[in-house]
């Protein structure tokens, strides 16, 4: 988190517009940072503690995949939502991002999944990776035809990954419950409430 | 943790009847007036884990931390202590061994529970998930207790407990009688499945399971270790 206490967003689209319109809708609940290509994004990513990034996927010259791609084999620890107007597709289960946002977005739909990011980042590990494959599994059963996905290899390796990791985190969604009560439980005997 | 687990082996260093083993979700009270020998003692029977495939996690809030890893690394085997993680609370790195970002978590003060709290969650994500099990020492309700008033840690105590018990894990806790009021350590032990009390003669420990219906039963040496 930046200095200021508000989380961190950056937003990189080669869209001037775009990025007028999202740091006025993000500003007063933010520390918002933009960036009109994927080279200014990587330096701000190098300089600034980034929580979530808004990645435009299809920019000329340095595109949304192969930023997402820096980002990842740099360790960068944020949150990156995919923001296209390109209909999702089966490539997405291989791309390593944590949200998907299609063109244009609702003020209030941007801001959901941005917090729902940031809620994301408090539970590391499998729980991450959880989280992150049901949400490619929503892209993609909205988007595709279910003879489509009956008959892709892909999506039944993303069941079988997300069936895996909720037999791991033992009733994925109980232990999530279950864990934030226990702190808040926690919280609130250090508070003395 | 994969499968669920039915008990964790003591390997007969609590030599009481009942004592072969533990259940999983028990938490076990460690209590006496030498918390060096209750330290040795939960060292040990944290430490045997290790055979069994279980991780091993010292939530500690003393200097003492660093004679722990050391003491676990010589019971367990483990010399590089891939089995072992660390919740430091004691607000100083006094951890000089060198352990991966997935093994060690500082928070900077005994009373800062959130912090401690959100560690032992990151650790089930992190580790716990890696072990058969995981055997939980906490050292000391002493030093909370130092930190916290006594309410407070009673409830802090009994929501941890709960924690462990539904993790399946088995906790082993130390509270040295001789810092505490006697009242106290009687409220705390009615928390814990399992009270072992500890005190040592000479060069032996000597152990005898707490039970409000015998508070005077013989005391049994411990093995030498």
């Amino acid at each position: 988190m930046s200095d200021s206490d508000l989380p961190a967003v950056l937003i990189v689209d080669d869209e001037p517009s775009i990025l007028e319109v999202f740091e006025h809708w993000l500003e007063d609940d933010y520390e918002v940072y933009t960036a009109l290509g994927g080279e200014d994004a990587m330096a701000l990513l190098e300089t600034e503690d980034i929580d979530v990034v808004l990645l435009d996927r299809r920019m000329p010259g340095f595109s949304g995949d192969e930023v997402l791609k820096l980002i990842k084999e740099l360790g960068h620890e944020c949150q990156v939502a995919m923001v296209t107007a390109v209909e999702p597709n089966l490539d997405i289960i291989e791309m390593g991002f944590d949200a998907y946002i299609v063109k244009p977005p609702t003020y209030d739909g941007l801001k959901a999944t941005i917090e729902n990011l940031l809620d994301r980042r408090e539970y590391p590990g499998h729980r991450r990776e959880y989280w992150s494959l049901l949400s490619k599994r929503f892209v993609l059963e909205e988007q595709l035809t279910r003879t489509e996905l009956e008959n892709s290899e892909e999506y039944h390796a993303l069941l079988d990954r997300i069936e895996a990791l909720e037999t791991l985190l033992g009733q994925a969604k109980e232990r999530m419950a279950e864990d934030t009560d226990f702190i808040s439980t926690i919280r609130d005997i250090e508070r003395g409430n | 943790m994969s499968d669920p687990l039915v008990s964790y082996r003591l390997n007969g260093i609590l030599p009481l009847d009942d004592f072969e083993e533990m259940a999983a979700s028990t938490n076990l009270l460690l209590v006496g007036e030498d918390i060096e020998a209750l330290r040795a003692l939960g060292v040990h029977i944290v430490s045997v884990g290790v055979v069994d495939d279980e991780g091993i996690l010292i939530v500690s809030m003393e200097d003492a931390i660093e004679g722990m890893v050391d003491r676990y690394s010589e019971l367990s085997g483990d010399a590089d202590c891939t089995s072992l993680s660390l919740i430091n609370c004691s607000g100083e790195s006094t951890v000089t061994r060198d352990l991966g970002d997935d093994q060690l978590w500082m928070v900077d003060s005994p009373g800062s529970l959130t912090d401690l709290g959100i560690s032992f969650i990151e650790y089930e994500d992190q580790r716990a998930v890696e072990f058969d099990g995981v055997r939980v020492l906490f050292d000391s309700i002493t030093t909370l207790l130092a930190h916290l008033e006594e309410e407070r840690a009673f409830e802090f105590v009994d929501a941890f407990l709960g924690r462990i018990a539904t993790s399946q894990m088995l906790g082993v806790w130390l509270l040295d009688a001789s810092a505490n009021e006697e009242s106290t350590v009687r409220t705390f032990m009615e928390l814990f499945d399992e009270v072992v009390e500890v005190q040592r003669v000479g060069e032996h420990l000597e152990v005898r399971r707490y039970d409000v219906s015998t508070p005077d039963a013989s005391w049994t040496t411990v093995g030498s270790d």
